[in-house]
């Protein structure tokens, strides 16, 4: 390896790569605590919303919100992957590439 | 090293009491008699996922074996393995016995689990492969100092073991007393025995395999419990506890939601 870590490190490309897979996993992480914690303080302070009735069944209101939860961790992931497949993994074989003597 | 399993050691031998205490805590009914025939299922289980281990361990040659399966193992493959690690007994018999027990709170335990992986993907998981690194411990030392990043890795694992892990043998303890009529100490000990060999002796290789396995036998044996429950009440999913009167519908909701 001729170039250095710290040509690596002024390389535009990393700068981007960081910049925007730490931007973007911060976020996703932010929306999925928001997602979470709200719901746990759902369940602390209002039971009785969440045990609310859906129509005539038995099926209460906190069952879809519980499932959105999850789903909700499922959806925030395939983004992440899909950004990571088609954005982060070419810009690291860029810099790898550059890199090579 | 040697440092370490004395740390072990010692965190080993203060968790004995909390064993001990947590599995008079949940003393439920009397020993049961022997029986040969789940004692049989679990030795051909046993067997045979030892057999893969021993087929794991032949191969292993590196850390890189040990730690990540030299690279061989694919996506879905390792998908598939982390859902097994995902779905344990936990979410086979513990969160289905909380939610009959205490309703919807126990889904909270589900959520929280599941909630914990996508931030460890968003925030170091794709650092761990970048730097060619195996565990979170390497990652960090690769910039920090060395000894004062391991001792601090070293003790949030064994704070992480000793209140997880605990749980866990109690749980296996108590299943393999229940199954077998075993003494609940030589069911412990059997399983934790077990446990280690899996791990030491075949790295990641024999634990991805046995996790795919596990994952593919949970999958199949949930699906077929829901379905068998769904079939059952004639696949009306609405109301299972009370579907037979239908004149004391009021009545039959407010049970089914106690039970939901």
């Amino acid at each position: 390896m001729r170039r250095s870590h710290e040509a690596i490190q002024r390389d535009p490309d990393y700068k981007e790569l960081v910049r925007r897979r730490s931007s973007l996993g911060w976020t996703l992480s932010l929306i999925m605590l928001v997602i979470y914690f709200g719901f746990i303080l759902l369940v602390a302070y209002a039971p009785k919303f969440l045990g609310m009735r859906l129509g005539t069944g038995v099926t209460t209101i906190g069952i879809p919100i519980g499932l959105f939860v999850i789903v909700s961790a499922f959806v925030l992931t395939g983004i992440y992957v899909s950004k990571a497949n088609s954005k982060y993994d070419a810009l690291i074989r860029r810099i790898v590439e550059r890199s090579r003597p | 090293m040697k440092k370490l399993s004395c740390m072990l050691a010692t965190a080993l031998f203060a968790s004995l009491p909390t064993l001990a205490l947590a599995a008079g805590a949940i003393d439920g009914g009397t020993k049961q008699a022997v029986n040969w025939v789940a004692i049989g299922m679990f030795v051909a289980f046993v067997a045979f996922t030892l057999g893969i281990t021993y087929w794991a361990a032949k191969q292993t040659a590196s850390a890189a074996d040990f730690y990540s399966a030299g690279g061989g193992i694919t996506g879905f493959q390792n998908g598939l393995a982390i859902a097994g690690d995902y779905m344990s007994a936990a979410s086979f018999l513990g969160i289905s016995g909380l939610v009959y027990t205490s309703g919807y709170d126990g889904l909270i335990y589900s959520v929280g689990w599941l909630v914990g992986w996508p931030i460890v993907t968003f925030l170091i998981a794709e650092q761990l492969r970048n730097l060619g690194k195996f565990t979170f411990a390497d990652v960090t030392s690769f910039r920090l100092g060395q000894t004062e990043i391991r001792i601090l890795a070293a003790c949030g694992s064994l704070v992480t073991v000793a209140f997880y892990l605990i749980a866990q043998m109690v749980g296996a303890g108590k299943l393999i007393q229940l199954l077998f009529g075993l003494d609940y100490w030589m069911a412990v000990v059997l399983v934790g025995g077990l446990m280690m060999i899996y791990v030491t002796f075949g790295g990641m290789k024999a634990t991805t395999w046995v996790q795919i396995i596990k994952a593919v036998l949970l999958l199949m044996g949930a699906t077929f419990m829901a379905g068998a429950v769904l079939y059952k009440y004639r696949l009306q999913p609405r109301s299972p506890v009370r579907q037979g009167d239908r004149s004391a519908s009021k009545e039959g909701r407010d049970h089914g939601a106690a039970a939901a």
